[in-house]
């Protein structure tokens, strides 16, 4: 066998930056999460047909308010993520990382938020086998059922999401992203963006249909 | 014997990188090792699996109705066959294809050193091993085996008492290997195709797994939120899918065809796009309708995507539903009908050089044939209402897989052997075990098809004396079958270590993978290649 | 056994050419990567639509619109979601081929739901 050290080869883990292959294979993700929840959506639109009354019914009993607030949350936080990305691009470190910690900020007062509407519908029995939802009809158990699963599904994201972003906080901050290598921060930033989408359409659909 | 392999260079299986030995290879970054990762692992469960089916025909030589007892009970019965099918499917068909040739040829041949996230792709292998160790586990915690059959059906599913959480956990964790892999090699062909290879000069073999990647970017995820929730349903009884709290079992069908339909394209359009490779090599011709077999991959996958309804023939969908299902299952006939068409032409007053991998696309011609055929009679709604849940089913989607891409993966791997390991194998060998596979296959699955159109239903252990006959002709089948696959896997095991050193190109193909030495060196290409013609073309 | 060493056979072989070198590849990917950009002004101007939008979307669903509510939600949902893809995610001033991405995978999910519901809705 020859001795791989003596002869000029290219190094196998030979790699180039490619920004926009790795934008691409970021949205090729992005689909696949899309479609991750597009099955609770068939699931949401098909149940919402068989249950109409119950779910304008059920969908009363969801708090409008923190609802609306945590849309209005997720909102900012794309705001902000999207500054923070414009930022490093201007070359503004300290601004591109205050950015990120409001980002970061947001996505958790959008998760106490989230855990304080938990523990109030869990309080009153509204969980799937607890007792209040035993003894409604089938359609507000779908209801809640599918409400506890994509609002979980969503805020298991959120917390994905967040983890994303602190990474990459701490990747600007160590200079490991900065104004013309920041592909890595705009990835985490499509993936919170995708995140926000998602929530654009689950708040009408549970929280404004009655 | 050739001038290339003379010159000095470090194959990628010399290559010592960071680490050495198994670590070297555990933590390989490179496509073509990664490919063989995924090929060990393969063949290791397909043997697995095959054993599982060998048993199955065993149990079915004598009903257990006569004297003495059977092999299996039952209960063991449905936990084998289910594992049959999940370790088959999910760890053997769908990934098969793309996770090993697709991994060690996509890059070398749209002329790149490798593909685009080559970090994911070692990661996807490991899911891809984690996925199957999941369904290992599940085998011995909880309930004990799954006995649910690969489908998974509700309400059964959440209903028994075997560990039906920990293995279709299992089976979501496979998914996102499967989407890793897509990813990597949507982007690869966006982005690294060499210099001059437009769209319709790659390779139709690159065809077939970029419509291929856009099935498993889609249709997977659907599949990973639906076992999700089957999971839900059983620790915390959401309800979604339980009808005793008002959900509906037949979403649940609808959302596991909506993928496991498509899965079926994830499985067939890369072995078509094998197909298309091996057929010019060996008929000495430029394909003919390069462009026609091109876009029908793509056409095949979109339309694939539309037929999932037809697996729930019987299951109370509503009548308008089924005629649309119908209707555009056999809409798909049309661009698979393009494909062969255009093979046909290929082959047309060719002066065909019937070697070793020429005879596995005629194998494959052959049986994917009778399965195809056979789907039109299952996709036809009054003759699926005959033969629905019998043998015929069983017959045919064995066809359709395993004489479909279980023939081919298997031809690919003896095309490509020379080139992936340097090594020439026996023909003869070769030809007498793929008689002896195909032979074993026909007596095996053509009497299911006989069997199942007389009544006999899938999935039981045992059965009624007038299908003895049948029932022990299908069995000798098995063995005769099996032992072609034995000689093709031991003659290629042979030629690993004692076979001839093979040349650059043996076959005399045209892409880009026969212009690099045999085994390729780890970069694959010294200098990336610049691409004037279409793939196929010769002076 | 075919001889390799007859490349003319072969359809890579880079005899007419000067064969660009890997540099001149990876520059010519890297060159796209400029691309123009919104600013600061913006990025406020599409949040400050946002929190429109929902504003109104909520202030909507007091009324009592009948079958139109859900509708109604769902179009100022899509207006939103879709300047949140044009410009927080770009895809306004990115390269074509991310809007046939998108288009794809919309297309494929909506003929989903619809096959689904052609069961549903015919279902006695």
């Amino acid at each position: 066998m020859t001795e791989p050290d003596t002869l000029n080869i290219v190094n196998q883990e030979h790699t180039h930056r490619d920004d926009i292959g790795s934008k691409m294979g970021m949205w090729l993700f992005l689909f696949t999460e899309l479609l991750l929840f597009g099955g609770l959506f068939i699931l949401y639109a098909s149940y919402r047909f068989m249950y109409k009354e119950e779910f304008i019914y059920a969908a009363t009993k969801l708090d409008l308010l923190t609802g609306t607030v945590n849309t209005i949350i997720l909102l900012t936080s794309s705001l902000t993520i999207v500054l923070a990305i414009l930022s490093l691009q201007k070359n503004y470190k300290k601004l591109c990382l205050l950015f990120l910690f409001l980002t970061v900020a947001l996505g958790f007062s959008f998760l106490i938020n989230k855990y304080f509407e938990w523990r109030a519908k869990i309080e009153h029995g509204l969980f799937p086998g607890g007792s209040e939802l035993l003894n409604t009809s089938k359609g507000e158990t779908i209801f809640f059922g599918l409400y506890y699963s994509m609002t979980g599904l969503h805020a298991l994201h959120v917390i994905a999401g967040l983890i994303f972003i602190l990474i990459m906080t701490s990747l600007v901050y160590k200079n490991l992203q900065y104004n013309t290598n920041y592909q890595k921060l705009e990835n985490s930033g499509l993936y919170w963006h995708l995140v926000d989408i998602i929530w654009i359409f689950l708040f009408p659909l549970f929280y404004l249909i009655h | 014997m050739n001038s290339q392999s003379d010159t000095k260079y470090i194959h990628y299986l010399q290559y010592r990188g960071k680490f050495k030995g198994i670590p070297g290879w555990l933590l390989t970054t490179d496509h073509k090792k990664i490919g063989l990762l995924y090929l060990i692992a393969m063949i290791t469960f397909f043997l697995v699996a095959m054993s599982l089916g060998f048993l199955m025909k065993l149990e079915m030589l004598k009903p257990s109705s006569t004297k003495g007892s059977t092999l299996m009970s039952a209960q063991t019965y449905n936990a084998v066959f289910t594992l049959h099918g999940v370790i088959m499917i999910f760890l053997f068909i769908i990934p098969g294809i793309p996770a090993v040739f697709g991994n060690f040829f996509l890059p070398i041949m749209l002329g790149a050193r490798d593909v685009s996230f080559p970090k994911i792709n070692l990661l996807s292998w490991y899911f891809y091993i984690a996925g199957a160790v999941i369904v290992l586990i599940s085998l011995h915690t909880g309930g004990g085996p799954i006995d649910t059959g690969w489908t998974f059906y509700v309400p059964y599913s959440i209903r028994t008492t075997a560990n039906v959480s920990l293995a279709v956990f299992g089976a979501f964790v496979l998914g996102f290997s499967s989407i890793l892999t897509a990813i990597n090699f949507i982007t690869t062909i966006h982005h690294l195709r060499a210099p001059g290879m437009k769209w319709f000069k790659m390779p139709l073999f690159a065809w077939g797994l970029y419509a291929t990647g856009w099935i498993q970017i889609l249709a997977t995820p659907v599949i990973g939120i639906t076992l999700l929730l089957v999971i839900l349903e059983r620790t915390l009884g959401v309800g979604i899918f339980d009808p005793a709290l008002g959900g509906d079992p037949l979403l649940y069908q609808h959302l596991f065809w909506i993928y496991s339909h498509p899965a079926v394209y994830i499985m067939i359009l890369p072995a078509m796009g094998l197909v298309s490779e091996i057929i010019p090599t060996f008929t000495k011709k430029n394909i003919f309708g390069y462009s026609a077999i091109a876009v029908s991959s793509l056409a095949i996958a979109f339309v694939g995507y539309l037929v999932w309804g037809h697996h729930m023939f019987t299951s109370g969908i509503s009548d308008t539903s089924r005629a649309i299902f119908s209707f555009l299952t056999f809409v798909v006939a049309i661009p698979s009908g393009v494909k062969v068409f255009n093979w046909v032409a290929t082959m047309y007053k060719a002066s065909i050089d019937p070697r070793t991998p020429f005879l596995f696309i005629m194998a494959f011609i052959v049986l994917f044939s009778i399965g195809g055929l056979t789907g039109l009679v299952l996709g036809a709604l009054d003759t699926n209402i005959h033969v629905t849940d019998t043998y015929f089913v069983v017959a045919h989607f064995h066809y359709v897989m395993f004489g479909g891409m279980g023939t081919l993966f298997f031809g690919g791997l003896y095309y490509w052997f020379p080139k992936m390991f340097g090594k020439l194998f026996n023909e003869k060998i070769a030809n007498t075990g793929l008689i002896l596979f195909v032979t074993g296959f026909n007596v095996l699955y053509f009497t299911m098809f006989i069997m199942g159109y007389q009544g006999m239903p899938r999935r039981y252990y045992t059965y009624l004396a007038e299908f003895q006959t049948l029932q022990v002709i299908s069995t000798i089948g098995s063995w005769i079958m099996i032992s072609g696959i034995l000689i093709l896997l031991g003659n290629l095991v042979y030629a690993l270590f004692r076979g001839r050193k093979a040349p650059d190109n043996p076959w005399g193909g045209t892409t880009l993978e026969w212009t690099i030495p045999s085994p390729p060196p780890v970069y694959n290409f010294e200098k990336i290649p610049v691409i004037t013609k279409g793939p196929y073309e010769r002076n | 056994m075919p001889d390799t060493k007859n490349t003319e056979h072969l359809n890579y072989s880079e005899k007419n050419f000067d064969p660009p070198t890997e540099e001149d590849f990876l520059n010519s990917l890297s060159d796209k990567n400029a691309h123009q950009e919104a600013g600061f002004g913006t990025y406020i101007l599409i949040w400050l639509g946002l929190i429109s939008l929902t504003a109104i979307t909520v202030a909507l669903a007091g009324i009592n619109l009948a079958g139109l509510t859900v509708i109604t939600a769902l179009a100022i949902a899509i207006i939103k979601s879709s300047l949140v893809a044009n410009y927080f995610m770009h895809i306004k001033f990115d390269a074509p081929i991310f809007k046939i991405f998108i288009a794809v995978s919309l297309i494929i999910f909506v003929l989903m739901i619809v096959l689904t519901f052609f069961d549903l809705i015919f279902r006695n």
